[in-house]
């Protein structure tokens, strides 16, 4: 396995990142689940760019392991994620990500 | 560099900001002063500090099923992706996006190769071994060489461990004081993620990553299963 990581100044007005610490739903599963984060300070417009990558996996192996981590949807203030499986068996115990939004 | 300026005085000198060329269009008659089109270092460097120059970014995402001539399966090639992008340092490749089966370990990988400065690299993702991989995504960040409000940086599970080499135990997490390049002049905002796997399928998959202890000069990163997991 491999972890990479970025690190900045926090009160770059060019750049916000920030964690989705979504729950832990052991010993019950999810299917989809759909937070919006603020980021610490208001940016002057729309990021251009947004990376986005999962940080964190709790997946029953009994099933095929399909899991999508998206961001639908930002702007100046906050960001939209989308954390979801396309088959109904296989869903997640846990999943989280993180975000980078450059201007 | 104000301070050093003196009024309306250095404003007509032929030397000064004020006194550029422009064209004929934009002046009233001939009684305007028309000065010479050197900018001078005081107003060059006043200029730098009210316009600092800005930088792009790429961020892109790549899969292995939109590589040219790839399919799914098990023991598949990897995945080949040739970018062009001026942005090719600080490059990181963060994994959202998987779709494998059971038939063997759960393995997945996207690392970079060929980056040619200002110009591009190639992403390269897959799996290996007998691992059943029907698609995987990955997110790719890079900055401009000279962009300095990042850092970034990578590290495999098997350089954290100590001791003997051989595999690290089960449900081992492994914890390593990370050292930025150059210190950040306040306490930096760090994200870590992963961007490759390489799990026994006999135990559910798990993995965490995080970072704790952070500071001005480095962060300690923590990494790895739990619950017995390999």
């Amino acid at each position: 396995m491999e972890a990479q990581w970025l690190a900045h100044e926090p009160d770059d007005p060019s750049i916000q990142s920030g964690t989705f610490d979504n729950p832990n739903y052991y010993p019950n599963k999810a299917k989809e689940y759909k937070p919006r984060v603020s980021y610490n300070t208001t940016m002057r417009k729309k990021p251009t760019a947004m990376f986005r990558a999962i940080s964190y996996l709790d997946i029953d192996r009994s099933h095929n392991i399909r899991l999508e981590y998206q961001l639908p949807n930002w702007n100046e203030q906050w960001v939209e994620a989308k954390f979801a499986t396309w088959a109904e068996e296989s869903k997640w115990y846990g999943f989280r990500g993180v975000f980078v939004a450059v201007l | 560099m104000i301070e050093s300026a003196k009024g309306c005085e250095q404003l007509q000198s032929a030397q000064s900001i004020m006194g550029y060329d422009r064209p004929a269009n934009l002046s009233y008659g001939d009684d305007e002063r028309r000065g010479g089109i050197v900018i001078d270092d005081e107003a060059r460097k006043l200029l730098e500090a009210l316009y600092p120059k800005s930088y792009s970014v790429s961020c892109r995402e790549v899969s292995c099923s939109s590589a040219p001539g790839w399919t799914g399966g098990i023991g598949r090639p990897y995945a080949y992706h040739n970018i062009e992008a001026k942005q090719t340092a600080n490059l990181i490749t963060g994994l959202c996006r998987i779709d494998m089966g059971l038939n063997g370990w759960f393995r997945l990988k996207c690392y970079t190769q060929n980056v040619l400065s200002r110009s591009g690299y190639t992403a390269v993702l897959g799996s290996w071994d007998d691992t059943h991989l029907f698609d995987a995504s990955y997110s790719i960040l890079s900055f401009d060489e000279e962009d300095q409000r990042v850092q970034t940086g990578r590290m495999p599970y098997m350089d954290m461990r100590t001791g003997n080499s051989g595999l690290p135990p089960a449900g081992a997490r492994y914890t390593k004081r990370i050292n930025f390049t150059r210190p950040f002049k306040k306490v930096p905002k760090v994200v870590t993620f992963i961007s490759a796997i390489d799990s026994a399928n006999w135990v559910n998959l798990r993995v965490e990553i995080y970072p704790y202890d952070i500071d001005r000069n480095g962060f300690t990163l923590s990494f790895g299963p739990w619950g017995g997991q390999s």
